[in-house]
């Protein structure tokens, strides 16, 4: 489940979930519904992604920026999460989705106020996008 | 949090806890009041908490929340020890705005806007990925990066030598080393050159509504009634990249116990100037600052095509450069007999007249500086004033400022009606997206006219003249 926070300048994501995969699969979601306004009409795609970071949490920023990224640079709209391995240190993925021209640009993937939480009912985190 | 006033239009935050140096605001009661309503302020105190930092931490009165640094910030540090901070300048290295007059009236103009407005649309490509028609890689883009729209000028022959003496810091800034900009960045900067990106940035086709001050005016070459055009955009992927690969560097290093400080935000991720991260972090700053400039450059060429087109060959060659300021930069400068890494996050240099640093034209007016408003209201021009050397480390605003997040602002007016708002009031619109356009409405923005006033009370900079948008392009 993912939310849109209140945050005047930027955009500010919180996620919940029950596991920490479904975390990560919850930021493909919610990048989908961002970069998909306007439509993936093309072809369908998809790129392996192959990410590594100190902490879970800057992880979880970079795997977010990597979406805007592949979004920047081929133009994909994000639709699933075929495949998703969490490591100690970093992940390995596959996102599918179709070839478009997603209007929303996302500058960074931000380490302020990140936070990547277990807590007794779910896993929560929150990330900060410059728009 | 406890803020006193020092005087009308000024207001600190005492040094408390790990603040290493007050904060303070320029503002009026008004908008103080606005600017409390979110986390801009606990930002700005976060900031006094920096290494090296001297002074004060500032803030400009079109201040709101960011991240890291709030979107109006001001930071000096002091090397050896003082910090350079990637997230500090943020992703859009020098993001900024650049003024071109016209050489007719807004009458003159007449019907043709509408042409002029899609022609610019057509020639300056807008959105996320878009690329445009200048690829530059390899050694070419080296040469972007250590030069910056000089390279454009003597190796392609786009816009002229004048363009380049009339931009911030001739469009270069010193130490920019293009061996720091990792392959992604170049690879996502390659073909990004003359395209303007979405989010806030825009061209917009305006008239000079009023001038305030002629003799500054005539010196800048504006004119009531004159046609300008505004750009407003900054590095593209290439800066956002470099921002990315040091905020995450820098981090990384600090997590394995190199760099030996706390931070009370790790999007504040810094070094010393001197140190090695530093000084790579430098190099590559300067370089996408560089590939910024290019980049407004190349859509002034895009937006000359586009005066050719629709007003003809001789319009073209006569449309003029007042001067180009960077947003969000940091750069080594002398303050109060201190040479400090002044970090700007959505504020602009504003040196008074006298100033070796400003192009020969303008040093018995001061360093023009734009302001933009928003899409339905004015902007300024302000030329700079001694009182930001001796208060604001030589800084002013950048905008009216956002007050109203962007999910609010779409649940207000929905892009549509937005669009069909501004026609009514004559500003022709391109814009593809109506949910971009729609967090861009003139309501989630400050009022441009009470941040002015801020300034220019406050000894900061003096209004020059006032312009009226007639038409805009959008990301």
């Amino acid at each position: 489940m993912h939310r849109w926070a209140e945050h005047t300048g930027e955009l500010e994501l919180e996620l919940e979930a029950e596991s920490e995969a479904a975390l990560f699969e919850s930021a493909v979601e919610a990048m989908a519904e961002l970069l998909g306004e306007g439509g993936g009409e093309g072809a369908a795609i998809a790129r392996d992604v192959s990410l590594a970071a100190g902490d879970r949490a800057a992880l979880l920023a970079d795997w977010i920026g990597e979406i805007a990224y592949l979004a920047e640079r081929d133009g994909l709209v994000p639709e699933r999460l075929e495949r998703l391995e969490l490591r100690d240190s970093g992940l390995e993925a596959r996102i599918s989705g179709r070839a478009g021209s997603p209007p929303h640009l996302v500058k960074g993937a931000t380490y302020h106020r990140l936070e990547l939480r277990q807590d007794p009912d779910a896993w929560r985190a929150r990330v900060v996008l410059d728009v | 949090m406890r803020i006193e006033q020092v005087d009308e239009l000024l207001w600190e935050i005492p040094r408390q806890d790990r603040m290493r140096v007050p904060a303070r605001v320029f503002a009026d009661a008004e908008l103080l009041d606005a600017i409390r309503g979110d986390r801009s302020l606990e930002q700005l105190a976060n900031v006094a908490t920096l290494p090296g930092v001297v002074e004060a931490a500032l803030a400009m009165p079109d201040i709101h929340q960011g991240y890291g640094f709030p979107v109006g910030g001001i930071a000096a540090t002091e090397p050896p020890e003082g910090v350079i901070s990637p997230g500090g300048v943020g992703y859009d290295i020098n993001c900024g705005v650049r003024l071109l007059t016209l050489p007719l009236t807004a009458a003159e103009l007449g019907a043709r806007k509408e042409a002029l407005v899609h022609a610019i649309s057509r020639e300056v490509p807008a959105g996320t990925g878009r690329g445009g028609r200048l690829e530059v890689r390899g050694l070419d883009l080296d040469r972007v990066l250590a030069e910056g729209p000089r390279a454009l000028v003597e190796d392609r022959g786009i816009g002229t030598p004048e363009d380049v003496e009339r931009t911030e810091s001739e469009g270069r800034l010193e130490g920019a080393d293009p061996d720091q900009v990792s392959e992604r960045a170049r690879q996502r900067g390659g073909d990004q050159l003359g395209t303007m990106g979405s989010g806030n940035h825009f061209v917009e086709v305006q008239r000079v509504e009023r001038i305030f001050d002629p003799e500054a005016a005539r010196s800048f070459g504006l004119a009531e009634g004159q046609v300008t055009v505004l750009i407003h955009s900054g590095s593209r992927g290439l800066g956002h990249q470099v921002c990315t690969d040091f905020v995450r560097r820098m981090d990384a290093a600090r997590a394995r116990g190199e760099l030996r400080f706390e931070l009370v935000d790790r999007q504040l991720a810094c070094a010393p100037a001197a140190s090695a991260e530093g000084r790579a972090y430098l190099g590559a700053m300067a370089a996408a600052a560089n590939f910024a400039w290019a980049n407004r450059h190349a859509i002034a060429a895009g937006v000359r095509r586009a005066v050719e087109s629709a007003l003809g060959p001789q319009a073209a060659r006569e449309t003029r450069q007042v001067y180009d300021v960077a947003h969000n930069v940091a750069k080594l400068e002398d303050h109060g007999g201190r040479r400090v890494y002044v970090h700007r996050k959505g504020a602009t240099r504003a040196f008074p007249a006298g100033s070796a640093e400003i192009p020969a034209p303008y040093r018995k007016t001061g360093q023009p500086v734009f302001i933009p408003g928003s899409m339905g209201t004015w902007s300024y021009v302000l030329a700079g004033r001694p009182g930001a050397m001796e208060r604001s480390f030589g800084t002013v605003c950048h905008g009216a400022g956002r007050q109203l997040s962007r999910t609010a602002a779409r649940k207000r007016l929905a892009g549509g009606e937005l669009r069909q708002e501004l026609e009514r009031a004559g500003i022709t619109v391109r814009c593809p997206s109506n949910r971009g356009l729609a967090e861009e409405a003139p309501f989630a923005y400050k009022d441009v006219e009470r941040v002015v006033d801020v300034v220019e009370r406050a000894g900061l900079a003096a209004r020059v003249a006032r312009l009226q948008p007639v038409g805009v392009v959008k990301g």
